[in-house]
């Protein structure tokens, strides 16, 4: 019977209630809309992340994540085709390939500038290697050991095209230059510019040359869920101890610094623009809902004098709150699929801060963001009905009754 | 004419006061002991009742009468329990109600009280039926009983063709007998009615009133009506005359 009267009033002032209900869907639909263009540029960046610098797990020796080697040959790991070896073993483990990073001399007869070499297994890494989106010319290839791919930015600043040749100097793990001449096989963009500016792709069989080491510093590890990462790391970690008890294992999370620190800011900013929204709903249902609390003072009066007490009154009034938010969430769920399929249909370019090209808006849809904003806006929409509701009931009943119905 | 009215009004301020000194007595299941209210104007202090003693026993069907502002519907409401005296007592069934907190304030109304309004009060989103269920929601009534209970209070003042009709669809004396039947179905031990006929015809008002006097008579249920309607006063059996809030 509550229930039945808190539907019915709801409707008793039909344009107030559209208003309401106008006002909820619109909050409810920002938070979605934020929540899921932010959530696709997370989910894109981890993406860039884990495919093209980190993979999901990353091992190295205690020596090597603290920098704390006298030689840095000894940070190296000793033996690390037993450690892919039993990496691989894993079903989860999509891959598990040795690398070496270095930072050089990149240049051509007439330019050279510093950068920092990237290597990968050519044959284990296709799929991160793909995951680079080659702008022009070919993905390296086993066939061509002594090619490299270039980030876009950086060839345009050698001015090198594919297919011409350029110089890689570095220093090997004992201290002396070595340098050597590898073919430009391709551009590559991550879409982040700093990658792209300063960053060029080796083999890691023609950096191990180049450094004079048969050995890797780290192993990557990519995994099939990203959501496994945690476990497989605690398991790893248990195993590669009894290999080798100098190895220290750390995630993609761990390393991606850039990425947590957007995180946190999105988080932040995520959390400021849903209480501004929300304030705005709270705001514009306490008018409408107050006013219509307003003219039941009458009614209140009513059924206090028939034995209702003040808190079964206040309680009418959030039943009806909590079903007005209901219809509002309801509404903003149709609402928030309409708009994001809108802008995801318009393709709305966007440049990022530090990204090398405009890339679409995209607003992804979750279950989680749905819950999220139906739990906000409904608890809104209770607490918008509570305070009037609870000024009232606290007016006399004498006071009340002397209000109309 | 003039001549017979006047005649007519002569008898009736007799028979007040003939029927006014017949106080009832025994234990009086509502009682008004030396009852004041006063209440705050600005600076000021406005007494709307002063001194106030009144018994009302089980099962009478009396009128509290005056001209507007005497105090008559301060009465019904201290009566009521809705409302506190400034000074004074009031019992109910012989306790006093002062000692009562707001919740057992509620069950008090919600099971021995019963209200009816010169503007009716009714839920505008109920229907009939709906409207007299409402209270038996606080009682321990299953849905089925409150559903029979409301139908046969309908049935009982004449309304069993309106039961899915909502106030709106109603006119002032069908509003009226709905607003009866919300109070009675209850079976409360009192019904106090403000003006209950001041926003109905003639003719209307005197079949409310019939009604009313015949579910005292029938159900026993005490009515304590306010008024300066002659019609309601030549009705009931004992009128308690205030002016400007003291007993006359």
């Amino acid at each position: 019977m509550q229930l039945k009267i808190a539907f019915r009033n709801i409707f008793r002032n039909k344009r107030r209630t559209a208003l309401s209900i106008g006002m909820i869907a619109g909050g409810f639909s920002a938070i979605i809309l934020f929540q899921g263009f932010v959530g696709s540029i997370e989910d894109d960046l981890q993406g860039i992340a884990i495919n093209t610098q980190y993979g999901h797990l990353q091992i190295a020796t205690e020596q090597f994540w603290e920098k704390s080697a006298e030689n840095p040959r000894d940070a190296l790991i000793k033996d690390h085709q037993k450690i892919i070896a039993y990496l691989k073993s894993n079903p989860h483990v999509t891959y598990a390939t040795g690398r070496l990073t270095f930072g050089g001399l990149i240049g051509t007869r007439d330019r050279s500038v510093t950068a920092m070499g990237l290597s990968f297994d050519v044959a284990g890494e296709k799929q991160k290697i793909d995951a680079l989106r080659i702008k022009s010319g070919n993905a390296l290839s086993e066939e061509k050991p002594y090619a490299a791919l270039l980030g876009s930015s950086l060839a345009s600043k050698l001015g090198v095209k594919n297919g011409e040749s350029v110089n890689i100097l570095a220093y090997t793990y004992d201290g002396v230059i070595n340098a050597i001449e590898l073919d430009v096989s391709g551009q590559f963009t991550t879409g982040l510019s700093e990658l792209d500016e300063n960053t060029f792709v080796l083999p890691l069989q023609t950096a191990q040359r180049l450094q004079d080491t048969g050995l890797v510093e780290k192993i990557i590890v990519g995994l099939d869920s990203t959501a496994l990462t945690d476990d497989l790391r605690l398991e790893f970690a248990r195993e590669l101890q009894k290999i080798d008890p100098s190895l220290r294992i750390k995630t993609w999370f761990d390393l991606a610094q850039f990425f947590r620190e957007l995180q946190a800011y999105y988080h932040a900013q995520n959390i400021f623009l849903e209480v501004i929204i929300l304030s705005l709903v709270l705001l514009g249902i306490l008018n409408t809902v107050g006013m219509a609390v307003f003219e039941r003072t009458g009614e209140i009066g009513t059924i206090r004098s028939m034995g209702y007490t003040r808190h079964q009154v206040i309680a009418q009034f959030v039943t009806e709150g909590a079903l007005l938010g209901l219809t509002g969430a309801f509404a903003g769920v149709f609402l928030s699929i309409a708009l994001s399929s809108l802008v995801n249909v318009l393709e709305i370019p966007l440049i990022a801060p530090g990204a090398t090209g405009p890339f679409p808006i995209y607003v992804g849809l979750s279950l989680a963001a749905f819950q999220n904003a139906a739990l906000l806006t409904i608890t809104s929409a209770v607490i918008a009905a509570a305070i009037p509701a609870f000024r009232a009931s606290k007016v006399e009943i004498v006071e009340a009754l002397k209000h109309n119905i | 004419m003039f001549y017979t009215q006047v005649t007519v009004l002569a008898i009736r301020v007799r028979s007040y006061k003939i029927v006014y000194m017949n106080k009832p007595s025994g234990p009086f299941l509502l009682e008004a002991r030396n009852v004041s209210k006063r209440y705050p104007l600005g600076d000021l202090e406005v007494s709307a009742l002063n001194g106030i003693t009144l018994n009302v026993s089980q099962g009478e069907f009396m009128a509290l009468a005056g001209p507007s502002g005497s105090g008559k519907t301060t009465l019904l409401n201290l009566l009521g329990c809705i409302d506190q005296p400034s000074s004074g007592e009031i019992f109910f069934d012989s306790e006093p109600v002062a000692t009562k907190d707001e919740k057992a304030l509620s069950i008090l109304r919600a099971k021995k009280v019963g209200f009816i309004f010169q503007t009716f009060n009714l839920i505008p989103v109920l229907n009939a039926v709906e409207n007299v269920e409402y209270p038996l929601l606080l009682l321990d009534c299953s849905a089925k009983e409150r559903r029979q209970r409301a139908e046969q209070a309908l049935r009982e003042v004449g309304m069993e063709k309106f039961f899915r009709n909502r106030p709106n669809q109603l006119s002032g004396g069908q509003r009226q007998r709905l607003a009866i039947a919300r109070a009675m179905v209850k079976t409360p031990r009192v019904i106090l009615a403000d003006e209950p006929t001041a926003n109905l015809d003639r003719k209307t008002g005197g079949e409310i009133l019939e009604l009313m006097e015949h579910l005292n008579i029938n159900a026993g249920v005490t009515f304590i009506l306010s008024s300066h309607d002659l019609a309601v006063l030549d009705r009931v059996k004992r009128v308690f005359r205030l002016q400007d809030g003291e007993a006359v």
